[in-house]
């Protein structure tokens, strides 16, 4: 086991050093430069500030001192707030977006697998049709046009709950549905078809003719065995939830992560481009592992099995 | 059966404890504003502003928060006039214009206490010209004699003509008069700073509530980063008397959209909005327009052989249609530009300079723009027009505007362009290196005065990048300069600008206008033509 997660953590290590560089490349070709209200600057100005910033050097060169940095925990300081550092914008701004993150995916998780369980208990009917509709719906409207309908209808047409911003409990409501909608139907059908799937072996009929109550089948046999496919996708889900809230956090006006990942492109901060994706990506390479670990939590065979490899 | 009802069950009650969070209130910022003749404002913002440093500030969202926290040695008026604020009176000035003299007020403290010292501004304004602070607005302050020279790290900072002659007596002495220079010192560049508070917060001065201190109307209570900047009243100011508001709240809000939403709410009292929202409001009376020093023109390489023809220039210039252009395209309050100088530019001598100038870049004419191009296309001895780029951002609304312009070429002229959008970055730079046929581009104003606009194209200046060259119009630029007569000094900047409307190196487009909306409630607020978005000191809620 030691082994196994000794080289998963070098296979890590070894990915984050090529997303680095890659984006390293990539960023600095992007044209332009890095500093804000730059029409306004002199070329001795813009000179300076490449000096102070050490783009005036080899790339090979300022890519050796960013990976030390980077090893040091330091992301540097972003181009479009000189005083900040790019841990220092992450810190602030990631918590809400977690937050926000976690609301979602609660949601998503809750009703998703009631909508999919009762549309599978209730096939072929009216709940079914219902569940499956909603579910439908979920896929096809995307969050950058649920978000402002729900701002606008909910909000300031029918005034029930804040039309933006990120103080009280009230605040989290539409966003997290506006951000869960989508995840919500995904986990809806996978679950009615993956319960429909376990509903029909063997070993349900086997519990049915044992005698055991509907409640115990349901719960005991058919959830537990149905969920793994839904498990096993919740964890790219939940990275792309967090990553993936930047209309969300744009129409509720929300300070989280998500707009210094376009803006940074567009302004060229470079700092704040590498800095956010490297941040990223552990979290999603971490998100991965653990999805591993849960799923050797629940189903025994897999555990056995790595364990063995 | 029982579990599907234990599951319904399940269901119905996580739904309804949904809506009964949802109904809980909880914030201090929920929903509903402010009521009544309580004297507090909210305000959605579209930028988190960066460090509130006013050696190091560049941007509209900094000045604009350090104007409500701090002050110079004058606040500007809703007409744009200078108004005596830590100074006693208006400076007095030397007859050749470069020595000011300026009498601080008595009792004057920041808001801990400390009181304002006439070398307070000679340190701030030296730090700003210190080369290590890396200001981009350090060229205005480097205006006073010897200014220049520290900023470039050629001279010292003992030699910058400001001197604190007492703890109430400021005297400074300019390279050459600017007629504009007691306006200015109501920027925040020329705030302030008290410093041992700058020393001890060292490179984190400006960059939280508590980094900060100023002797301004309000006081910066909390900033939280990327959400909300929380001002109250400052008792410790000198006219705190009329400052009517308690509380300022300004929310972070980047998109107009919800910007929009907040407003309709009650949320927020003053927004600013775009064009979608514009025919919904426009006859209400929250609309308000705020005027704004920025001007869009289409600028013309002259390294293009055929662009170096004058009458070509003109001719495409005068092919668009300004007025169809502000209200099918913008529809947001921008008006048809009548020159380069935008309105609402005083021309140093207590006019509007457009008024002085009148109206100089000629109408649009389409038949007469078609004769000027075949003219010019006869001259170079070319039967047809090349086919050109038009370089321009990427955002919606540029790509609007090269469409029509575009268009109006096509129809105006019958020649073809070809649209060239991309991102604002890769647009500037290639301005810079030259690398475009025609441009699509924005100028504001860094003060307010002509010479803001007209100086930029001087042979060889920093911001001429089509290469435009003409003896006379530098000559009348560097007589500007030096001119101390104010009525004289206005008349040469309306020649210069009357030479680059002629001449054409550039076609300007349109005066960028913004549109807010503000709750009738909110009184005495002012919207200022450059430099800060809002000025709260005035403001009161009825």
């Amino acid at each position: 086991m030691l082994r196994y997660v000794l080289r998963r953590f070098f296979y890590m290590l070894v990915t984050i050093w090529l997303i680095v560089t890659v984006t390293f490349v990539m960023m600095h070709n992007l044209p332009g430069d890095p500093f804000e209200n730059s029409e306004r600057m002199t070329e001795q100005q813009k000179t300076i500030l490449k000096q102070q910033y050490g783009l005036d050097k080899p790339l090979w060169e300022q890519y050796v001192q960013y990976l030390g940095d980077v090893a040091k925990g330091d992301l540097g300081v972003s181009f479009a707030f000189p005083t900040r550092k790019v841990t220092e914008i992450i810190a602030q701004g990631f918590p809400n977006s977690l937050e926000l993150g976690i609301w979602s995916i609660s949601l998503a998780v809750i009703f998703g697998l009631t909508l999919g369980i009762l549309a599978s208990l209730n096939h072929g009917k009216a709940l079914d049709y219902i569940a499956m509709f909603t579910a439908v719906l979920g896929v096809s409207i995307p969050s950058f046009v649920l978000a402002p309908l729900l701002s606008y209808f909910v909000g300031v047409k029918l005034e029930w709950l804040p039309a933006g911003l990120w103080y009280g409990p009230e605040h989290r409501i539409l966003p997290s549905i506006a951000l869960s909608f989508y995840t919500l139907a995904i986990v809806a059908r996978m679950m009615r078809t993956s319960m429909l799937d376990v509903l029909h072996q063997d070993y349900i009929k086997t519990a049915k003719s044992k005698g055991l109550s509907q409640f115990s089948i349901v719960l005991k046999h058919t959830v537990r065995n149905a969920i793994l496919p839904v498990v096993t996708i919740l964890g790219p889900i939940f990275v792309n939830i967090i990553t993936g809230t930047l209309v969300v956090e744009q129409v509720f006006s929300i300070p989280g992560l998500g707009k210094h990942f376009v803006q940074s492109v567009y302004s060229n901060d470079y700092t704040m481009i590498a800095g956010l994706t490297i941040f990223y990506s552990v979290i999603l390479i971490v998100i991965m592992f653990l999805t591993d670990i849960v799923y050797g939590i629940i189903d025994p065979r897999i555990r056995l099995a790595k364990g063995r490899g | 059966m029982k579990a599907k009802k234990w599951l319904s069950a399940a269901v119905v009650l996580t739904m309804a404890g949904s809506v009964l969070a949802g109904c809980s209130k909880g914030g201090d910022n929920a929903q509903g504003g402010t009521t009544g003749a309580k004297q507090e404002l909210n305000i959605a913002f579209s930028a988190e502003p960066p460090a509130l440093d006013n050696s190091k500030a560049t941007a509209s969202a900094a000045f604009t928060m350090i104007n409500a926290f701090n002050e110079g040695l004058y606040r500007l008026d809703k007409d744009g006039k200078a108004q005596p604020a830590l100074a006693k009176a208006l400076p007095e000035i030397s007859p050749d214009g470069k020595t000011y003299k300026i009498t601080l007020r008595d009792g004057i403290t920041y808001w801990d206490g400390t009181p304002v010292k006439a070398s307070d501004f000679e340190y701030a304004w030296k730090r700003t010209l210190d080369p290590a602070t890396k200001s981009q607005y350090a060229f205005m302050v480097a205006w006073i004699k010897g200014g220049k020279e520290y900023n470039e790290g050629k001279g010292k900072a003992e030699d910058v003509q400001v001197k604190a002659l007492d703890d109430k007596t400021l005297q400074f002495t300019l390279e050459q008069p600017k007629a504009f220079f007691t306006e200015l010192l109501a920027f925040p560049l020329f705030f302030p700073q008290q410093p041992d508070f700058v020393k001890k917060a060292g490179d984190k001065y400006g960059t939280d509530a508590d980094k900060v201190l100023g002797a301004g109307p309000f006081k910066l209570e909390k900033w939280d980063h990327e959400q909300q900047l929380v001002f109250v009243k400052n008792d410790k100011y000198w006219d705190a008397k009329n400052v009517k508001l308690e509380k300022v709240t300004v929310q972070i809000v980047k998109d107009t959209n919800t910007a929009l939403n907040l407003f309709e709410t009650g949320a927020v009292d003053l927004a600013q909005i775009n064009r979608d929202a514009i025919p919904k409001w426009k006859d209400k009376p929250e609309y308000t327009l705020k005027k704004e020093l920025v001007t869009q023109y289409m600028m013309y390489n002259e390294n293009v052989p055929v662009l170096k023809n004058k009458k070509i220039r003109q001719a495409l210039t005068m092919a668009i249609d300004r007025q169809a252009y502000v209200d099918v395209v913008l529809a947001n309050g921008s008006q048809p530009s009548t020159g380069f100088v935008p309105n609402g530019t005083l021309d140093g001598n207590g006019n509007d300079f457009r008024k002085t100038a009148g109206d100089l870049e000629p109408k649009f004419d389409a038949a007469k723009a078609k004769q000027l191009l075949q003219e010019g296309l006869q001259e170079l001895g070319m039967s047809s027009f090349p086919k050109l780029k038009v370089l321009a951002d990427d955002t919606e609304t540029a790509k609007k505007s090269l469409e029509f312009v575009i268009a109006q070429w096509k129809q105006n002229l019958g020649i073809e362009l070809i649209a060239e959008p991309v991102p604002h970055k890769l647009r500037l730079e290639r301005s810079t290196n030259r690398q475009y046929d025609i441009v699509v581009s924005l100028w504001g104003a860094d003060y307010n005065d002509p010479m803001t606009f007209l100086d930029m194209w001087v042979t060889k200046g920093e911001f001429n990048e089509c290469d435009w060259s003409n003896a006379q119009y530098d000559q009348l630029i560097k007589a500007a300069q030096t001119e101390t007569d104010r009525a004289k000094r206005a008349k040469l900047l309306v020649d210069a600008e009357k030479i680059l409307m002629d001449e054409m190196p550039i076609g300007p487009m349109y005066f960028r206008n913004l549109v807010y909306l503000k709750k009738t409630k909110v009184d005495g607020l002012i919207l200022p033509v450059y430099g800060e978005e809002w000025e709260l000191k005035w403001t009161s809620i009825k």
